[in-house]
Parts: structure tokens; sequence; C-alpha cells
């Protein structure tokens, strides 16, 4: 297994992977195809004691998805190859209906109506205290 | 003289109608123009708000690990690494700076095109060879196979066939999922065909439509900016760039530059 930038969290012939010894309850899937957003947010969500699953497609959080249903909260980039993250979000709405979704996107608004269920946006770039606000609204809900 | 009078005043209707008629496709045209425009500063905004990010995820994780743990959170292993994700980053947002001064240029009929002797399947290997060595943190890991056996000479500017084919492999290889990819050289006496075949889904569902079409695709890829120039700097060269997408079982995306010699 090669290394990456972020240390032992990404192996690299494979599509995903990451997980933190955090003690919080509630998991977050991450998914953002650009690895070292990846990275770098993996770090953060290490440093801010909360527990993830890193995957650099929509397709490798579906797999995440299908072999664990364990997660809370769903933060997901909408732009990316293959399945988009809207799409990956309708099929784990459906797979894990109690599953939070945050969108992350580069563009100010989601049109409205692409999704029939509650969701909540951070629009990039975001600060600490943002993704933080984002993550805990998500938590409480 | 009712008679004179009465043609005289169709013929002035006439050309009033005719005028007002010119003025409505003026005036569509440039409401078209400005849209595009604003589609185009939407895109830009928007790509250029990845890198950012990046960035900006990096030095907030630094300052919180400079508050943790001081300068021992920073290792030599980890310093580089954050020196190396800061580099690609930098080099992402340089290379939407230069899709922006090349759209103005574009828009403005002043992008420089050069046509000189140029042998393209020397060309082709160096791009491939060049593409292919990119880190792997930069693009997927899809193997890229050339087929261009034949010496093909020909007039075209080096520096944007260039520029194209490294776009379309760049644009493949991000979106290849590690699935193969084919540059395929034909040439005819009257014009050379490259195509870059992508035996994977595609980025974009219907490029051929320009940059609308493409933002309209906008969950689906990250390229589109650099798509959109490309079929740009095709037209600018008197070619073309054509998307077609297979249907089943491999979905094939091909993308196909064609040039007059």
């Amino acid at each position: 297994m090669k290394r990456s930038g972020c240390g032992a969290m990404i192996q690299y012939n494979r599509t995903a992977i990451a997980t933190t010894a955090s003690t919080a309850t509630q998991r977050i899937l991450v998914v953002e195809d650009n690895r070292d957003v990846l990275c770098a947010l993996s770090e953060l969500l290490t440093l801010l004691d909360w527990r993830y699953c890193a995957a650099k497609s929509g397709e490798a959080a579906l797999e995440f998805l299908i072999a664990d249903r364990d997660f809370s909260i769903l933060l997901s980039d909408i732009a990316l190859p293959g399945i988009s993250g809207i799409e990956l979000a309708k099929k784990a709405h459906g797979m894990v209906p109690q599953l939070q979704i945050i969108f992350m996107s580069g563009y100010n608004n989601l049109p409205a109506g692409v999704v029939n269920f509650p969701f909540l946006s951070l629009p990039k770039p975001y600060t600490l205290t943002q993704l933080q606000e984002v993550l805990e609204k998500a938590r409480n809900r | 003289m009712q008679t004179e009078q009465a043609a005289e005043l169709v013929h002035k209707i006439e050309t009033l109608e005719r005028n007002q008629q010119t003025q409505d496709v003026a005036l569509s045209d440039l409401q078209q123009a400005m849209k595009f425009h604003g589609d185009f500063l939407l895109l830009l905004a928007h790509e250029l708000r990845g890198p950012l990010s990046a960035l900006f995820i990096e030095t907030q994780t630094r300052s919180l690990l400079l508050d943790k743990s001081g300068s021992t959170a920073f290792t030599e292993d980890k310093l580089r690494n954050m020196v190396a994700r800061d580099e690609r980053q930098i080099r992402s947002m340089i290379s939407l700076v230069d899709h922006m001064v090349e759209y103005t240029q574009l828009q403005n009929n002043t992008l420089s095109i050069q046509p000189v002797q140029t042998e393209l399947s020397g060309l082709l290997s160096r791009v491939v060879t060049s593409v292919s060595d990119t880190p792997e943190t930069e693009h997927g890991s899809s193997k890229i196979t050339l087929h261009a056996n034949q010496q093909t000479e020909g007039q075209w500017d080096a520096f944007r066939v260039e520029q194209i084919v490294t776009n379309l492999l760049s644009n493949a290889l991000q979106s290849g999922a590690g699935k193969p990819i084919e540059v395929v050289l034909t040439a005819t006496a009257a014009q050379i065909k490259i195509a870059i075949h992508q035996f994977a889904n595609s980025s974009v569902s219907n490029a051929q439509g320009g940059i609308v079409d493409l933002f309209d695709a906008a969950a689906t890829g990250k390229s589109r900016l650099a798509l959109y120039i490309t079929m740009q700097l095709a037209v600018a060269m008197a070619g073309s760039l054509t998307v077609t997408v297979a249907g089943e079982p491999d979905h094939a995306t091909t993308f196909m530059l064609t040039l007059p010699r």
C-alpha cells in the first residue's frame, strides 16, 4: 500500500478509506473526489474528534453503505465523476432514510426540487466554524 | 396619386418591419452572448472554489494543529506532503487563470494560433508520456495506449494541439475510474483525426452543445471549463471537437478532434 499525503488514511489502489479512533458515537461518510481536499478534510475531522469514513467517489461511498449502514451523516460534494453527489444522496437516503445529508458545493444554491428529502448545504470554500455548525445541525436533527 | 402614396406607405412599413426583425435577431444574439458570458463566469467561480477550498481547509487544519500541539505537530514528512498539496492547488488555480485569459482572447478574436510544420505522432507520444507521468494524486490510474504508428506531417499550431490533447487526456483520466484510455491518430489527405476513447462513464452527458450543456451537466464532472476552452481552441484552428457517448455495455466516450491539413 502506498501512503498518501494524509498518512495511512487513503489507499491508492482502492477508492476509499479512513477512520478515526474517536469515541464520538455518530459517524460521517465523507465523499470528495479531490484527493487533496479529502485528505485535508479528513485531518480536520480527526482534529474535531468526528468518526468518519472517506470515499473519493459516489460508487465507493455506496460500497461503504452496502457493507455498513451505521452512518448518521453523508457529507458529499455535488460534482463527482461517475454518479453525482445528488444521485448518491438519493440512493443513500433510500438505503438509510434517517441519514442526514450535507451537500458541499462551489455553486451558491442547489436548484430547488432536485431531491425530495431535507438536506443541508455547505458552500465552498467553508470555514472551520461553518463546518462545525453544519455538522452539529445535522447531528441534532 | 393615392395609389402611389399607398404603395410608398406599404414599402415604408415593410422596411420598418425588416429593420425590426433585424433588431430582434441582434437583440436575441446579444442576450444569448450575455447569458453565455454569465454562465462562463459562474463556471469559473465554481471551478476556482475547488482549489481554494483545499487551501482554506489546509490553513485551518494547520492553525488547529498549531494550537493543539505546537510546531511538534509538523514533522518533515508532513510538511513535505503539505507543500506538495499546496503546490497542486496553486497550479490548478494558475491553469484556471490561463483558461480565463484564453476565454477572453477567444471572445476578442485575439487568441494566437501559429501553424508551423508539425509531426503529430511524435507530438502525441510526448503528450501521452507526459500525462501518464503525472503523479497519481492528481489523476486517476487509467492506462493510456497510443495508436499512431505513421508519421503525420502538416501545418498546425503544435502548442495548441498539445494543449487540446493534454486537456482531453486529463479529463479522461479524472473521470476514467481506472479504465483504459486509447488515443488513435488517423489521417487523410484533407484532414487528421485524433480520437480519445475513454472506456468509462462519460464526464459529460452532452458535450457537443457547448458551455450551457456542459454547465447543465454540473453534477457530472469537474473539467467543464477546460473542455469548453478545448472545444473553442479546436474551432479557432478551423477544426472541430465532437463527443459521442456509446450505449451499453461499456458507455465508452469518444472525444474526436478533427483538424484540416
